[in-house]
């Protein structure tokens, strides 16, 4: 018995079937790059780029190097295209998903070490944290101010210290996969709120530093914008707050939504 | 309440009735939500001829000007209404977003299909 269970374990696992999602809008100066970081550092992935009705060139570009393209007939915004991305991965039995902005904000260097807590089992949702590994990361004032205050508040309900609860860059296992395929993701910004859920959910949440590039183009927002994200946010929290039975009788059903 | 008054009262609310007919025959306006602007098309008849007992209802409540009263009464029914446009766009916004989303995941799975098709029939 000994000696099967050695030779089991000393046979070299089956990697996991792995899926990249990619929400794109216009992205056509970014979206080659960002792919071709991807395929660098991780050979045994699927790419998958939801291209969020485009004007430009992004989803013939992203064809182009190798990636598979889902197009929303219109513009959705970037929960809607997240969430086409993982309902992709769920319908096509995907185990692991990573979530990485096409607007190459994100270092794909980092790719290999967000998945590792996952990969491991350490975690079930692992999210690249800008602030931990003492990068500098500029952007807006009242954004940096909205930063602030959904990671204090997203760090006491969690119970751990959260740094960068607004990132976009995460790892993520089958089980947190299904639960975002349900309409417990939420319709606009899957920021703290959904942070706060997952711990609901009883999922294992890990902050990992990652690198990330300010993007002086789109982190300008205006003043307003900025102000409205924060309402927004906060009112998704007040949300996650009151609907922790709702997600764990979610979890508890275990069904596929989609 | 006067004679002129009633008149004009009667006179909207047929205007709306038969707008809302309108809508109904051109299937612009489903049936269950025409119901509702029935029932505001009624009430404005019935506090049109039945002005007197509007008058008796505010008086009840303390309502120094009668007219309050109703305005109190239209305002609330508007919102409440608003709010239950609000939710159905919900609904629909969401319905929306999972077919728009399947949409997206099925046509790129018939342009697979399609082309695993076409390269089959290159090998033969």
């Amino acid at each position: 018995m000994k000696n099967n269970t050695s030779k089991r374990s000393s046979k070299k696992e089956k990697p996991k079937k792995t899926l990249i999602v990619i929400p794109a809008y216009n992205e056509e100066k970014n979206i080659e790059k960002v792919i071709k970081g991807i395929k660098e550092n991780l050979k045994s992935a699927d790419i998958l780029v939801i291209d969020d009705f485009s004007s430009d060139e992004t989803p013939s570009i992203a064809k182009k190097n190798g990636a598979i393209v889902l197009r929303h007939p219109f513009n959705m915004g970037y929960a809607s295209s997240c969430q086409s991305g993982f309902k992709y991965a769920l319908l096509n039995e995907y185990e692991i998903v990573l979530q990485i902005d096409a607007d190459g904000q994100h270092d794909p260097k980092s790719i290999p070490a967000l998945l590792k807590p996952v990969l491991e089992g350490k975690a079930d949702l692992c999210i690249g944290s800008r602030f931990l590994g003492g990068y500098i990361y500029k952007t807006s004032i009242a954004r940096k101010i909205g930063m602030f205050l959904f990671s204090r508040i997203a760090s006491i309900f969690v119970g751990k210290k959260i740094t960068d609860p607004t990132s976009g860059f995460q790892a993520f296992n089958s089980k947190v996969l299904k639960l975002y395929c349900t309409e417990v993701y939420p319709d606009e910004y899957p920021d703290a709120n959904l942070i706060i859920t997952m711990h609901f959910a009883k999922f294992k949440i890990e902050e990992i530093p990652v690198r990330m590039f300010s993007n002086q183009e789109k982190s300008m927002h205006n003043f307003l914008s900025s102000i409205l994200y924060v309402f927004k946010v906060s009112i998704s929290i007040l949300v996650s707050l009151f609907t922790k039975t709702y997600v764990l009788n979610k979890v508890l059903e275990g069904k596929d939504e989609y | 309440m006067s004679i002129k008054l009633k008149i004009i009262g009667i006179i909207s609310s047929l205007i709306l009735l038969s707008i809302v007919f309108y809508l109904l025959r051109k299937k612009r306006l489903k049936e269950s939500y025409s119901i509702f602007w029935g029932i505001i098309a009624v009430l404005t008849v019935a506090v049109a001829l039945g002005f007197d007992g509007v008058i008796k209802i505010t008086k009840f409540f303390d309502i120094d000007s009668p007219i309050n009263g109703v305005f109190f009464v239209a305002f609330f029914l508007l919102a409440i209404l608003s709010l239950y446009f609000s939710v159905k766009l919900t609904e629909v916004s969401r319905k929306i977003k999972v077919l728009a989303q399947e949409n997206a995941i099925f046509k790129e799975r018939l342009a697979k299909l399609e082309n695993d098709k076409n390269d089959n029939r290159e090998i033969r």
